[in-house]
């Protein structure tokens, strides 16, 4: 029986030590003349792997308007500087300021325009005096599409198609959503931008004005049956005295244009920097506050993709101001790792380290029972490599510090049981009571660290996200880690 | 009265810290701070190595960050925070023509200012995931514990190491780069798990006397 016991102990130590070596070494194989590992490889976060940096700078047509704007300055300075010098040197000053008030401005609406478009991991770094902008974002498939329209100044405006007067403006707007709706297999992209009160009200009354109802009617100079036609269309909504009123609203206002548009269809545009993303009349009042545009509709995954992540971007500057000064992108390059390789191996000597010492204290503190301990947490620091790789978690160097934090958690619960089992006579329901108890106050230990964890998983940041998902996976298989495989060693004992 | 001792201490490093940080500021790894960049292709397989080696020998040792550029390993970007004049980008266009036998020009080098990354940008991720975890971990601690005692304990720790780690980068003229959040991240978990630790191992013992 004591044999047999002792021949279980060797046989979870050997397959400790072989998953160790899976995890560590790896496990290869031969295809197409190449050693190929089974094991997928390490997600690595963007500063470790590498990332996009490009370069903005204020376009050359914008910098000749504000050297223009300067030298009328300068015209008018010099001859003011007849009368006082002092006057040239504040206007002079006051127009740097005001200079780097605008560049500010831009890398902050650039700032919140990659928050909107939901870009992890970004940085923004701008020169004030000369207005130029850093920016660092990750590389994946949205990278591109992300930066084709980042400098677009971003005026938004609803305009009308015949006049050209500006309806609605950026100020207007709440927010925007882009959402994908299934529609029988076929998949439509719409965007739905949300307007504040002021916007919403004046969307309804341009839902009235550009009403394509209402042009028909007005065609037909019946002009009694438009109103009943739109309060009717209000009665879903809104309660009856509000649809009389509108349909008053309406009646009279038909009634005033009518001679102006008898035979004008009645439409507005939708513009980005006087470009037309769209022209459309109304059907129906909108007096929710809520334009919902199909921006792309296919039964292609990827043409789908393509009007997402397009949405996404038109979403991002119609939801933020405009950039008060014009931008081009003047350096687009891709740059591996930022952090020299060298320095990810110093990182990892140092957690080895603090893995030894740890180790060491464990064995010098419950001699054999220590190392067998040190043996444990090799192998469930294998485990969670090996998970890491299968569950794609993304390595950043957050990540890699919290490899080394899992390892100590690990060693929390390892000198919890053996603080418990040090009596050495106890008998085997004493020694599986000690061992639910120190599980028992183990997992009390962890809430603490359960809420960081999931705090930080649910952080679009790839570094926060990192730390946590590897946080949160070094819990998990911890618990289960102990359950199983201590607990055997436990009984075996 | 030894604990009285600690926080003097720890209150002193502390002032100092901030002191330094007020006069000098924090001393930021070169990825974060100021300088002109040199971006180039050589059309041949380099490495970051070798191109680092020539940028020192023109700008000096410890001065220059190299990285790759794209990924057919023949373009590079050297970082630095000195000035590049005509004659170290000629300087280093001919050690660059010397060791890979190709023949560029000084035009072939594009040389950038880059502005410096604020702090700030750095740090503001973390705060809501750190201060929405210390909202949701102090009230744990408030029904696990009862009371407000262990609470404001662990606040205290934290105060303590985070504030430790700053001054070791103030006082130490550590250079902060990319690793530093994580370490501040990592040290925060740490003390929360440690603490929480010798809070259970301590309630045991109680639980042992009292039976």
């Amino acid at each position: 029986m004591k044999a047999q016991k002792k021949l279980n102990v060797v046989l979870i130590v050997l397959i400790i030590i072989l998953i160790s070596i899976v995890s560590f070494v790896g496990v290869y194989h031969l295809e197409k003349n190449q050693m190929v590992s089974i094991l997928p490889d390490y997600v690595l976060g963007t500063n470790i792997s590498g990332y996009r940096k490009v370069t903005l700078e204020i376009s050359e047509e914008s910098d000749e308007s504000n050297s223009e704007t300067v030298t009328t300055n300068e015209e008018s300075t010099n001859d003011i500087s007849e009368n006082s010098i002092e006057e040239n040197v504040v206007e002079e000053t006051n127009l740097k300021e005001e200079n780097s008030k605008k560049y500010r401005d831009s890398a902050k609406i650039l700032k919140n325009r990659l928050k909107s478009l939901k870009v992890d991991d970004f940085n923004i770094s701008c020169d004030e005096s000369t207005g130029k902008i850093e920016i660092t974002l990750p590389e994946n498939d949205q990278t591109d599409t992300i930066l084709s329209d980042i400098v677009q100044k971003g005026n938004f405006e609803i305009t009308d198609t015949n006049t050209g007067n500006v309806l609605i403006t950026n100020d207007d707007v709440k927010s925007v959503d882009v959402s994908v709706v299934d529609n029988y297999g076929y998949q439509i992209v719409l965007m739905s931008i949300n307007f504040k009160l002021s916007g919403a009200n004046k969307l309804k009354n341009i839902s009235l004005d550009y009403n394509e109802n209402a042009v028909i009617e007005t065609e037909n100079n019946t002009t009694d049956e438009i109103s009943n036609e739109i309060s009717n269309d209000v009665l879903n909504d809104e309660s009856n005295e509000t649809s009389n009123e509108t349909s008053n609203e309406i009646s009279d206002e038909t009634s005033s244009e009518e001679n102006e548009s008898e035979e004008v269809s009645k439409t507005v545009d939708l513009k980005i920097d006087d470009s037309t993303l769209l022209t459309t009349g109304f059907s129906k009042i909108i007096d929710n506050g809520v334009l919902q545009l199909t921006i792309g509709s296919s039964t292609d995954e990827e043409e789908i993709k393509e009007s997402l992540y397009g949405g996404y971007n038109v979403a991002s500057i119609i939801e933020n101001d405009p950039l008060p000064v014009d931008y081009e992108v003047t350096e687009n390059i891709y740059l591996q790792g930022s952090f020299e390789l060298v320095n990810i191996n110093i990182i990892v000597v140092v957690l080895i380290i603090i893995a030894l010492i740890i180790s060491i204290f464990m064995i010098i503190k419950f001699k054999m029972k220590g190392f067998l301990s040190t043996i444990l947490s090799i192998g469930y620091l294998a485990i969670l490599l090996i998970i890491i790789r299968f569950a794609n978690v993304t390595l950043s160097l957050d990540g890699v510090l919290a490899i080394g934090l899992a390892f100590i958690i690990n060693s929390v619960f390892n000198y919890i049981l053996l603080n418990n089992l040090k009596n050495k006579n106890l008998s085997k329901e004493e020694r599986i009571k000690k061992y639910y108890d120190a599980v028992k106050k183990y997992s009390i230990i962890l809430i603490p660290l359960v809420i960081l964890s999931i705090i930080c998983c649910f952080i679009n940041w790839d570094k926060i996200y990192s730390f946590g998902m590897i946080v949160f996976w070094a819990i998990i298989i911890s618990v289960l880690y102990n359950l199983s495989v201590t607990n055997l060693l436990v009984r075996n004992k | 009265m030894k604990e009285k001792i600690l926080y003097i201490v720890v209150i002193i490093v502390f002032i100092i810290a901030l002191v330094i940080t007020a006069i000098f500021g924090l001393d930021v790894d070169l990825n974060y701070a100021e300088g002109n960049t040199i971006t180039f292709t050589v059309g041949k397989s380099i490495t970051t190595e070798e191109i680092k080696d020539i940028a020192q020998e023109v700008f000096g040792k410890n001065k220059v960050l190299v990285q790759e550029v794209e990924l057919f390993g023949d373009s590079a970007l050297i970082k630095t925070r000195e000035d590049v004049t005509d004659e170290k980008l000629g300087l280093i266009c001919s050690k660059i023509n010397e060791k890979y036998s190709v023949e560029l020009e000084i035009g072939d080098f594009a040389v950038d200012h880059i502005p410096n990354t604020k702090l700030r940008n750095v740090i503001e991720p973390y705060i809501i995931p750190i201060g929405l975890s210390t909202l949701l971990i102090l009230g744990f601690y408030a029904i696990r514990y009862k009371g407000a005692k262990k609470m404001f304990d662990i606040i205290k720790f934290l105060i303590i190491a985070e504030g430790l780690l700053y001054s070791l980068y103030a006082i130490g003229r550590i250079k902060v780069n990319e690793i530093t959040m994580p370490i501040a991240l990592t040290v925060y978990a740490l003390v929360i798990l440690i603490y929480t630790t010798i809070c259970e191992l301590k309630n045991d013992n109680i639980e042992k006397k009292g039976k």
